[in-house]
């Protein structure tokens, strides 16, 4: 009746169909009832269409597990329709029928996915019994009108479009399923030939279509196509059937048109169709085999890969023949009976190309398909792909992905991209970031590297930016940090996915170096033209085996001679035909054949110039092979240094030594020659013979002959001069070999200079036999040094000391070396004058003499042992013996009488002081003594009264007595000054008790303390007796208390008399305005009173005398004093 | 002053500043011999409390140079700066002294002066100059 095409594999489908029917049963069941029950039609006999439907599923099943393409819809099933037809509500069985796709689909996808292929199989089925149903109840509609009711709610219902047409197409009526398709009124619908219905509008062929479909159906054919049909919004497919329906006259009265939508359907079956071609075009391997692995499909990939004919037939090719023995056999073993139970496996297999026999790795994922019986009817699927590529394209991306970035990062070359068009730095590789010195990512370009500004670099980015023109930019100079630097740019758009520009890429190289060095190289090159052209040593370039001139520079044209000789463009021996002859032709020939260099030295070559014939010159002649880059011989270069004058110099300098030698032989003086090491390379007869060498004797060395004590000096003077190259000059003594004694030589030497080099090559010793004058100078230096005053030598005008007496070298310490100079006096010879104010040098008794004034002059030269006054004498000795004229300088010390002088001068200033005091003093009493005398006279004289009252009389007698008294006491203090001076004080010791003479001396002085208001406070211990000169000690105290009378400001004088162990000690203590610090010593001096006290008479003796006294008895005597509190003087008299 | 040197009967004192106890005494005996009148004083701080403490003027001032407490070379400096208006310094004034000719050098303005030992004539002379004798010599004043 019906049929429809199952693809094949379909009998997994046809086991789940098997598997789930009764729960599909069940469920339709529970659906159909509730949906009818829902809808309140309430039916309460059975359902219609389960007494066929268990038979219809095993039908199913049955069609799908015999994967026929073509199925016959079961012929058993036909009289159970009827029976439903004759029996049950069509419309009923239209709606079961729906309800039994709804549950067929989801009770066999509850589980896992139907193929497409059996969705669309069970689709087809399905529909297949609602048309049907549908067909049977239109024939029953028209047929029997009472059930037009329930038909009317089974259109309703259907799912289904159901239009009724008139015998002219028009349309009678359309179910709401139909009018919902594009949403139009029922009434605009009816009455419009179906043809030209609403729902055809999306497809303009859809109409013409559909009224052939009617014009068919009117002539009484079943039609059936699928047709697009829908909105304009949405189109859609639907499985359209015309049926005619024949009143009983037999004429065409109604056409039925159903149609069930297969848009599901349609595109299932598109996705199919994808699939397969996808399969086909899939670079994958796609295969299916039957149960014994015998290939039925490979794709067009598969069979690429496998080796396999592109088209045609496989001839059933095992998969286990394709595979490498070793996974042939593990494919056997245990990857079939693997698949078996768990319907798929997978893993990689390493197949073998049929053509080339190359392994190949295939990842393979193999489906069992089919039965789920083991070694059933089974067949596979291989879905495979080719790991080799896939390892390949991995490792390609990755090692170019590495590639790239190692490029990146370690590339020289500056790679940067910028962003937009203010080009900010997206990513900069590290060699540019060394050069801007700073990661500049995030920043424009204008602000990373402003030193760019004006270069054109940002103008060429802006250009790029712009056009997207890519731009190659050569030697670019472009400053950068710290210099400029030139590059090459090459800098292009950057598209983003829109290919849009948005931003710029900049691959740069640095090719400063490569800039400078071609410039430098060009520079070089020039100058090196230049200068060979200029250069003053003749050089010229012979060019090929015929040394033909190619090049010579000025200097060789000028040395070979004539102007208007041509000698470029010309081979050698015709050029300078002079030289054909020579050897020189042929040695140029030798350089050019074997490529040697060749240097000849002094050469003697004929050169002709001016016309004046050939002379000859010698001349250094270097041959050079010049070759290409190739490394071939092309030419010679010859440079010619004329080194005749050289030549004829070297000739003359041989004569000249020759007479050297001449006159050395016969001067009566020794000469030497010596290396720079000092060794004797040359000595002449003289010195042979001085020290004893024969005519054959090898020389010996000089060092030998000389004095050990001097060896040390003579090599210092040596290395000196060896060292500055300098002339060196000493005496030394040598000894001769016929008495073997030392004699003196003066020797002189002077560098001798290597002409070209400059450096000491030898030297000339010449040493002349002084050792008369030595022993001379000798006697006169040991004369000058047996003198008693100091002595030096000057050189005169200068005043260098050239030599100084043993006297003289003591006296300055040896601290002053010869040679010193008048500028470094002031600091080796303080000199001053007696008031010790410095000299300036002009007045240096010793500079004086020097310039030639050698009159006597007097100093002092602080010297290192003191201080010494001298006096200068000075004279010229001239030039004598071989000695130049020299200064003698001599000093006598007279620090000795300067101090006998200065004693001698204090001495009379103190005896003139003395005799001043002292007749001071003596007038007091003799202005007395005269005032009384003249008073006297006068009396008498002039005739007046001389009576005298005896009172008057016994005054003047008094008076007289008291004068004459103190003028004896005056010439004892003087007489006293005098010895002690002289030495010659007396003294006549004997017992005393000091402190009954001190009680003595204050009752004598009593009065005059009491006249003076000056109380005396005397505290004595009882006794004691010292071995003393009684007038002596009453002079001491008297003295002492008679200061502290007249010096102690009228204070009470206080007196202590003790004993302190074996001395005695007596105080005299005041409290008036004491002494000052700076006379406290010189009180006790002769003649001194305290300053500004020519208001006291005295001599100034007391104190003195005092001293004199107490020291003559082994004591002292000393002040103590506080100015403003007194003084008081302490005298410690030993008792024994 | 001027009433003091109209009345010429009425002589006027010697004032003698000498430290040396033996000369003042024997100058001012020898003095009185002859027919003046004297004061003494032992060195010139005296000699100007006692012309301080005089109703009349001495005529003469005989002065010693070296004197302890105010020597005479003080004791004139000070008569010529603090007594320019009271008249004592134009009192004369005669300077002796035992130094030499150089002590007695660049003194302020005085009468004279007399190097010792003096001699008496000369000194009657002189004094008598300035300050006429009130009794005749050899009279002792009571």
């Amino acid at each position: 009746m019906t049929t429809a095409s199952i693809p094949s594999g379909a009998t997994r489908t046809a086991s789940a169909v098997w598997n789930a029917k009764d729960q599909i049963l069940r469920r339709w069941e529970e659906r159909a009832r509730g949906g009818t029950l829902g809808r309140g039609r309430g039916r309460k006999d059975g359902l219609s269409l389960a007494p066929i439907l268990p038979a219809f599923l095993d039908a199913l099943a049955e069609g799908l597990a015999d994967e026929k393409t073509e199925v016959h819809f079961p012929p058993s099933l036909e009289p159970a329709v009827r029976a439903l037809v004759a029996s049950a509500s069509l419309a009923d069985v239209v709606i079961e029928w729906g309800i039994l796709r709804e549950v067929l689909f989801d009770t066999l996808e509850a589980e896992r996915p139907l193929l497409s292929d059996h969705r669309l199989l069970l689709h087809r089925m399905v529909d297949e019994g609602i048309h049907a149903a549908a067909m049977e109840l239109s024939r029953v509609r028209a047929v029997e009108t009472a059930e037009a009711r329930r038909l009317q709610h089974a259109v309703e219902y259907a799912p289904l479009l159901v239009v009724l047409l008139d015998a002219t197409g028009r349309i009678l009526d359309a179910n709401d399923r139909a009018l919902r398709v594009t949403g139009t009124p029922r009434t605009e619908e009816l009455g419009r030939p179906f043809w030209d219905a609403s729902w055809w509008s999306a497809q303009p062929d859809a109409a013409a279509r559909a009224k052939e479909a009617v014009e068919a159906a009117v002539g009484g054919e079943n039609v059936r196509y699928d047709a697009h049909y829908g909105s304009p919004s949405e189109d859609r497919w639907g499985d359209f059937s015309f049926r005619p329906i024949v009143d009983a006259d037999g004429r065409v009265c109604t056409i039925v048109v159903s149609g069930i939508d297969v848009t599901d359907r349609y595109r299932l079956l598109e996705e199919t169709r994808l699939r397969a071609s996808e399969i086909r075009r899939s670079e994958s391997l796609f295969a299916v085999t039957d149960g014994e692995m015998g290939l039925c499909f490979v794709n067009d990939a598969g069979r690429r890969l496998l080796g396999l004919p592109p088209s045609g037939p496989l001839e059933r090719t095992s998969v286990t023949s394709l595979l490498e023995p070793e996974d042939a056999e593990r494919f056997r073993a245990t990857i079939l009976s693997m698949l078996a139970q768990s319907e798929q496996w997978e893993g990689e297999l390493r197949f073998r190309h049929r053509e080339t026999g190359q392994a190949i790795d295939l990842q393979c994922c193999i489906f069992r398909l089919g039965n789920t019986a083991a070694h059933a009817a089974a067949s596979y699927a291989f879905v495979a792909h080719d790991l080799r590529e896939e390892r390949r394209s991995d490792y390609a991306l990755a090692l170019e992905r590495r590639n790239f970035e190692h490029l990146f990062q370690e590339s020289p070359h500056l790679v940067a991209t910028l962003r937009g068009p203010e080009h900010v730095f997206e990513s900069v590789n590290p060699a540019y970031v060394r050069l801007l010195r700073r990661d500049a990512r995030g920043i424009s370009i204008r602000v990373a590297q402003p030193e760019a500004e004006g270069s054109g670099l940002f103008e060429l980015l802006d250009r790029v930016y712009a056009s997207g023109v890519t731009v190659r930019s050569r030697e670019h100079p472009v400053p950068v940090p710290g210099r400029v630097g030139y590059f090459n740019f090459i800098v292009a758009a950057r598209r983003d996915w829109e290919g849009r520009i948005d931003g710029v890429t900049i691959l740069a190289t640095d090719i400063t170096e490569v800039v400078r060095a071609r410039k430098s190289a060009e520079s070089a090159q020039r100058e090196l033209r230049d200068l060979i052209a200029q250069f003053p040593t003749p050089m010229c370039l012979l060019q090929g085996p015929e040394l033909v001139f190619a090049l010579a520079n000025d200097a060789f044209t000028t040395l070979w001679g004539d102007e208007d000789r041509v000698i470029l463009g010309r081979r050698l021996k015709d050029a300078l035909p002079e030289l054909a002859s020579a050897a020189e032709l042929e040695l140029a020939q030798r350089v050019y054949r074997t490529g040697e260099p060749l240097r000849l030295l002094e050469l003697p070559v004929p050169i002709r110039r001016g016309g004046h014939g050939a002379s000859t010159h010698y001349v250094n002649l270097l041959l050079h092979p010049k070759r290409n880059d190739r490394g071939e011989i092309e030419g010679v270069i010859a440079a010619v240094t004329d080194v005749t004058e050289h030549v004829v110099a070297r000739q003359a300098a041989q004569e000249n030594e020759a007479r050297f030698r001449l006159l050395a032989e016969v001067l009566p003086q020794v000469i030497w020659e010596l290396g720079t090491n000092g060794e004797l390379v040359y000595c002449n007869a003289y010195w042979s013979s001085f020290c004893g060498l024969g005519d054959d004797d090898a020389l010996k060395d000089w060092r030998q002959s000389l004095d050990p004590e001097q060896t040390e000096m003579v090599r210092r003077v040596w290395t000196d001069a060896t060292k500055t190259g300098t002339p060196f000059e000493m005496e030394v003594r040598l000894k001769r070999a016929s008495d073997e004694t030392f004699r003196w030589f003066l020797m002189r030497g002077r560098p001798v200079r290597d002409r070209r080099r400059g450096a000491v090559s030898k030297w000339l010793v010449a040493a002349m036999d002084i050792h008369a004058q030595k022993e001379a100078s000798a006697w006169s230096d040991a004369m000058v040094d047996a003198l008693p005053n100091p002595l030096w030598l000057m050189e005169p005008g200068t005043g260098r000391i050239l030599y100084k007496s043993r006297v003289a070298s003591e006296l300055e310490a040896h601290r002053v070396p010869n040679g010193v100079g008048p500028e470094q006096w002031p600091t080796l010879y303080p000199i001053t004058d007696e008031d010790d104010r410095p000299l300036p040098i002009e007045e240096y008794p010793g500079y004086r003499a020097a310039h030639g004034d050698f009159s006597p002059r007097a100093a002092v030269w602080h010297a290192p042992g003191g201080r010494i006054s001298f006096l200068s004498s000075a004279a010229m000795i001239p030039a004598r013996f071989g000695r130049p004229a020299t200064v003698a300088f001599m000093i006598q010390d007279v620090s000795a009488l300067t101090r006998t002088e200065r004693a001698l001068r204090a001495a009379l200033a103190s005896r003139d002081q003395f005799l001043s005091i002292a007749s001071h003093e003596l007038k007091t009493p003799l202005t007395s003594l005269r005032l009384l005398t003249q008073s006297a006279k006068r009396r008498f004289s002039a005739g007046r009264d001389t009576s005298l009252a005896p009172e008057r009389l016994m005054a003047f007698v008094e008076q007289t007595d008291r004068s004459v008294h103190r003028l004896m006491r005056l010439v004892d203090d003087m007489l006293d000054a005098s010895r002690i001076a002289s030495g010659q004080l007396s003294y006549h010791s004997e017992p005393i008790d000091l402190g009954a003479l001190v009680d003595e001396v204050v009752e004598r002085l009593r009065p005059q303390a009491e006249g003076l208001g000056v109380p005396i406070r005397v505290e004595r211990s009882d006794f004691f007796e010292g071995f003393w000169d009684r007038l002596r000690i009453d002079q001491v105290l008297t003295n002492l208390l008679t200061n502290a009378l007249r010096y102690g400001g009228r204070s009470p004088v206080e007196i202590v008399v003790r004993r302190d162990g074996n001395d005695a000690v007596l105080e005299v203590a005041d409290r008036g305005p004491g002494i000052p610090l700076e006379c406290r010593e010189r009180v006790f001096e002769r003649f001194e009173r305290l300053p500004n006290d020519e208001s006291v008479p005295g001599l100034g003796l007391g104190l003195f005398l005092c001293r004199e006294i107490v020291g003559h008895y082994g004591g002292r005597i000393a002040v103590e004093s506080e100015p403003g509190l007194g003084a008081r003087f302490i005298v410690r008299l030993p008792l024994r | 002053m001027e009433s003091a040197a109209a009345m010429p009967t009425e002589s006027r004192a010697i004032l003698v500043v000498e430290d040396d106890r033996d000369i003042r005494e024997i100058l001012v005996a020898a003095l009185e011999d002859e027919g003046f009148r004297t004061i003494a004083a032992n060195n010139g701080r005296r000699a100007l409390d006692v012309l301080g403490s005089l109703r009349e003027l001495p005529g003469l001032i005989l002065l010693d140079l070296m004197m302890e407490e105010m020597g005479g070379r003080e004791f004139l400096e000070i008569l010529h700066r603090e007594h320019r208006h009271d008249g004592w310094a134009e009192i004369p004034v005669l300077v002796s002294s035992a130094a030499g000719a150089g002590a007695l050098a660049a003194l302020p303005k005085t009468a004279g002066t007399f190097r010792k030992p003096f001699d008496l004539d000369e000194l009657v002379r002189v004094a008598e100059t300035y300050c006429p004798r009130i009794t005749p010599p050899g009279v002792l004043p009571s």
